[in-house]
């Protein structure tokens, strides 16, 4: 190996001699000095800007007024205090009849003159504050006596002080304030967080953007000369005809080449983590972890680099190469993003709904489909007259809730889930009704109860709403119309429609959202709202109660199925476990892939199987009959969005955004196919967007794992999976990207090698 | 003949570069044939695009042979293990600029696989051979070329190879640096050792080379030593001789006269073409028995750069 490590050596002495890596440390050290006086001081907080004034006209005519008032009071103590000059000007406003700009002027130099009230031992005075409600904290201050508090708690307290003398007028402060300053010279204003997050956020700043975006691409422009010149005519004969390998001599070039970020990244890291702990106490060990993170970022544009310079021995090009290289990964990762997230995954089938003869789907859009045998496609139901035609192109509508088949009156019920992924929904749980009888047309039906976390349809066709606080059903036909009164030109619907909703239930005392089930054949509902899972049973009266209850304390949200003698759970943390019904009992716990989310879980009536659906669009199938995991594979099991059970154990996959396959369980025999033909989008997303995505490297997903390392949080983000857990905060995959960019150093390593090994030079 | 015992043997070697975007194809070397003993100084001659260096690339590897056989101090051609007793010494060699003379060896002696100690052994002694005992610490970006040369040298020799391969390593290097060069390979071969050398410089290579190959086009023309190249079947040898012209022409008689000129006085200036010395020493007596006084003699030899000129000429006649 001594050739090799002699390679390496060299790499590091020529970055040593290198007069742009000196001149490199030098900005970074003039960087790093340029860092090293910002100072965060987190205090009492006290100090007043403009905007903590909520009402300063307000607030001066108030102290005006009290001070004019007899007898003791705050605003006779702040006139007393305030200077000569600010008296005189609020003397003279309020002689002058328009007190329109000189008024301004006067809110304009308020905060300086509270400023430099509440710095004032005798701005408090117990007769002028009796009557005055205070809080604990400025009570604990005052016991301990205003002249042994520190100037830092005597602001605080005078702030405090104010604010309980006026409110409405003085914004609350928070606690404490914290405030940035350059060369002991304070900044105007404290900041909206604490210091640790303003130490986090300037070291991430730093870190992100001199190291990871600045540095990086210097280090590939000052490193882009080292294989060209590595393999320029004369210096690679030399080389060549010594006893070494050629693959290795590459290998070790590339190496050694990385070493020269290695000094860079370890040097400004290092002096970023003297700072923090030095001038701001943050000794975090973490930070330094971000070096080899940093070396494994630029290793990544470095290998292109590299190949480049290979082959063309030349170092403009390899710098062209390497551009265009970041350029497509993140062209690349931004055209998937769009495109998946804003067209692909709308499409994308969620819940599925056996329907008599026909079967009917949601997508992710909000949108509710029927499958058409004749055409071998899906048709929109649901939809009102002409509203196709308003839809965009991008489908940005939350999912639907349900939808819910009632048999009996041929209809299908759904509302508008109460979250999307950009919030509430706005008047979204106003009840949407197709009859078969009239091709699956929308019908609005009335409000359903605020706060619905599920629908369900019993046995005698009322519509069940499952909430937090109760369980509601539907006593009226659903589909007559909503009455409404217009305000203004706004359709504004009448609170007592939402009364048709009649609770049916003594009052629950669970959190929303809920994962609830419900088995028609007993009529019993079970409920989940992260602590606990209870069972309700209702009565010859169709009152709902609780049957049994148990506190789980799992503190993670989850979806529940129910049938047989099984309740399963699957919580978003990625577990999966099953209860007796009876007593709720603990059976079986499991964990079939990690800490994905649990995103929908289905049971067949009979209760023999249950199916879980995961966040990352896997199935998972448990015979709760021999208590034992199925071992079937249907196909698309990879990338499964919906699933439901029809009649005689027959259970329904959606995969590939709008196939749904039927399976015969527990053999797994495929019965039917509903596999209507895919759009382009759809097709180049699949077998263009997604490959080369795959295959490409993801470097700027590595910001995940810094992110990670620089703070104490877990990296998220937020995904709709299927069902059930919507808009679900997940936990990042931080390693992911690792793997995957190493396997591209890895090719494109290989690649500089086999090239190496073939080339006459 | 080739042996076990040969340095280089090479037996109908072929080179074909690809070329372009289409592949056109180039034949470097076409069939080369010869062998080099263990011991020998061995020159390769040879025009512009005569092969020469791509022959060297093969021998050590650095390009891969289309066909034929290669073998160097008796394993293939391009062998790490081969390659590890030879120091090479490129044409027009690049030593990275951030390197002293002193890094520089260190550099490329841990690459021939020396340890730090067997370095620091060598380096000095080594720099001294070459002339540069004062340059260790210079770096090399302040090196004239003619220095430059003198430390490739002292990089190929850093290992102690059994072999040396050098590519005009005189380029560049002043007289003086040439006669020590020349004084250095001598010592060289004394040793045993056998250095293979490709040089322009045909003088130079008359003086140190026992053997030479001369390549044209990518084919050998001749190969062997130096004597059987520059020999000739006769001898020139031309007289300034002082007498009257028909006492002169008298005594010459029948003596094939290549040129005749009246030089000034009576002396004249005559050249002809002897086949001997027998032919010399019979002609010198007729002339001293016809009283006529030879003022100056001088006997012409074929050079090696007469015989590589006309060696050269001829192939570019023959279409």
């Amino acid at each position: 190996m001594r050739p090799y490590w002699a390679i390496i050596k060299d790499s590091f002495r020529e970055a040593m001699q290198s007069r742009v890596l000196l001149l490199l440390l030098a900005i970074t050290t003039v960087l790093l000095l340029g860092l090293a006086p910002i100072g965060v001081q987190q205090e009492l907080s006290g100090y007043f800007l403009g905007a903590d004034l909520t009402d300063s006209k307000g607030l001066l005519d108030e102290i005006q007024r009290q001070q004019a008032a007899p007898g003791p009071s705050p605003g006779k103590q702040v006139w007393r205090l305030f200077s000569d000059d600010f008296k005189a000007r609020l003397n003279a406003q309020s002689g002058e009849e328009s007190a329109g700009r000189s008024g301004k002027r006067l809110e304009l130099l308020a905060p300086k003159e509270f400023n430099r009230v509440i710095k004032r031992r005798e701005l408090y005075d117990p007769a002028a504050w009796e009557g005055v409600r205070l809080g604990r904290q400025a009570r604990g201050l005052l016991a301990r006596g205003v002249d042994s508090i520190s100037e830092e708690e005597l602001s605080h307290l005078n702030r405090l002080l104010l604010e309980a003398a006026y409110p409405g007028k003085i914004a609350r402060s928070r606690p404490t304030a914290t405030y940035l300053s350059y060369l002991g010279w304070r900044m105007e204003g404290s900041l909206p967080v604490g210091k640790e997050e303003v130490v986090e956020g300037i070291v991430t700043a730093f870190v992100t953007v001199f190291v990871g975006v600045i540095g990086v691409f210097v280090a590939i422009l000052v490193t882009a000369s080292i294989m060209p010149q590595t393999f320029s005519p004369g210096a690679i004969d030399l080389l060549l005809s010594k006893p070494i390998s050629r693959s290795l001599l590459y290998t070790t070039k590339y190496i050694g080449g990385c070493m020269f970020t290695f000094i860079n990244a370890a040097y400004v890291i290092v002096g970023l983590w003297l700072i923090a702990g030095l001038r701001f106490g943050e000794w975090s060990n973490r930070l330094l972890l971000c070096i080899p993170i940093f070396m494994f970022l630029f290793s990544i544009y470095y290998a292109v680099s590299a190949l480049a310079g290979v082959i063309w021995r030349n170092a403009i090009v390899s710098v062209v190469m390497t551009a265009l290289f970041w350029g497509l990964c993140t062209g690349l990762g931004l055209t998937k993003s769009i495109v998946e997230n804003l067209w692909v995954n709308p499409q994308r089938m969620v819940a599925l709904v056996p329907a008599g003869d026909t079967l009917i789907g949601a997508n992710q859009a909000g949108r509710a489909f029927r499958w058409d045998k004749a055409q071998a496609e899906w048709r929109e139901i649901l939809n009102a007259p002409g509203e196709n035609a308003q839809r965009s192109v991008f489908d940005l509508s939350p999912p639907l809730m349900g939808p819910v088949y009632d048999p009996q009156h041929e209809r299908v019920m759904a509302i508008l889930s109460p979250h999307s992924q950009f919030g509430p929904t706005p008047g979204g749980n106003s009840l949407r009704i197709g009859q078969r009888s009239d091709d699956w047309r929308r019908i609005n039906g009335v409000a359903a109860p605020a706060g619905t976390d599920a629908l369900f349809v019993d046995a005698r066709s009322n519509l069940l709403a499952v909430t937090s606080s109760g369980i509601f059903r539907l006593k009226a036909d659903p589909t007559e119309q909503q009455k409404q009164v217009e305000v203004f030109g706004v359709k504004v619907p009448l609170a007592d429609n939402a009364a048709r909703f009649q609770l049916a239930s003594s009052a629950l005392r669970l959190h929303s959202p809920l994962g609830a089930a419900f088995d028609a054949k007993t009529g019993e509902l079970a409920a989940f709202d992260g602590q606990t899972l209870m069972t309700l049973a209702s009565d010859e009266e169709g009152q709902f109660a609780p049957r049994d209850q148990r506190k789980l304390e799992l503190d993670e949200r989850g979806v529940v199925a129910m049938a047989g003698d099984t309740i399963l759970l699957g919580l978003a943390d990625g577990r999966v476990m099953t209860f007796d019904r009876a007593g709720l009992k603990s059976r079986d716990e499991w964990r079939p892939h990690g800490r994905d989310t649990v995103s929908a879980a289905q049971a067949s009536a009979d209760g023999y199987y249950f199916a879980v659906a995961f966040a990352d669009r896997r199935l998972w199938l448990y015979d709760a009959k021999r208590r034992e995991v199925m071992d079937v594979s249907p196909a698309g099991k990879q990338d499964v969005s919906a699933i439901a059970f029809a009649e005689g154990d027959r259970l329904l996959v959606a995969d590939a955004l709008t196939r749904v396959t039927e399976y015969q369980l527990p053999e797994g025999a495929v019965l039917r196919r509903f596999s209507p033909s895919q759009g382009a989008v759809a097709l180049t997303d699949q077998y263009l967007i997604k490959p080369l995505y795959t295959v490409f490297p993801k470097p700027g997903e590595l910001d995940r794992l810094i992110k990670s390392l620089l703070s104490d949080d877990e990296p998220s983000v937020r995904r709709i999976p299927a069902r059930g857990l919507q808009a679900e905060v997940v936990p990042a995959d931080i390693w992911g990207p690792v793997w995957s960019n190493a396997a591209f150093i890895a090719v494109a390593v290989g690649l500089g090698c086999w090239y190496t090994m073939r080339k006459d030079f | 003949m080739a042996s076990d015992d040969s340095a280089i043997d090479i037996q109908g070697l072929r080179k074909v570069y690809r070329e372009g975007l289409f592949g056109r194809s180039v034949s470097a070397l076409r069939g080369v044939s010869f062998h080099v003993n263990r011991g020998e100084i061995f020159g390769l001659l040879g025009p512009n695009g005569a092969g020469k260096t791509t022959l060297i690339k093969v021998l050590l590897g650095i390009v891969r042979k289309s066909a034929g056989e290669a073998r160097l101090l008796g394993r293939p051609a391009g062998d790490r293990r081969g390659r590890r007793q030879v120091g090479y010494l490129p044409e027009s060699h690049r030593i990275p600029a951030h390197h002293t003379g002193n890094t520089a060896l260190e550099y490329y002696g841990a690459l021939s696989g020396l340890s730090s100690s067997q370095i620091r052994r060598r380096r000095p002694e080594l720099l001294r051979t070459v002339g540069l005992a004062e340059w260790g610490r210079a770096p090399v970006k302040s090196f004239s070329k003619g220095m430059l040369q003198r430390l490739g040298l002292a990089q190929a020799l850093m290992h102690d190879p059994e072999m040396l391969i050098l590519d005009e390593p005189t380029d560049g290097v002043d007289p003086v640096g040439r006669k020590e060069m020349r004084t250095l390979l001598q010592r060289l071969k004394a040793e045993g050792k056998t250095i293979f050398i490709n040089s322009h410089l045909l003088q130079e290579i008359e003086l140190v080379c026992d053997r030479v190959v001369i390549l044209v086009r990518g084919e050998v023309q001749r190969a062997g030593a130096i004597q059987e190249l520059t020999a000739r079947p006769e001898t020139e040898v031309s007289w300034t001789l002082a007498g009257a012209e028909a006492q002169i022409r008298g005594a010459l008689g029948d003596l094939p006269v290549r040129s005749w000129s009246a030089v000034g006085g009576d002396q004249f200036q005559v050249v002809a073409s002897l086949p001997d010395q027998a032919a010399i020493d019979r002609c010198i007596d007729a002339l001293r028995e016809h009283s006529v006084s030879i003022v100056c003699m001088t006997r012409h030899r074929q050079t090696l750069e007469d015989a590589f000129l006309g060696i050269v000429q001829a192939q570019e006649t023959t279409p």
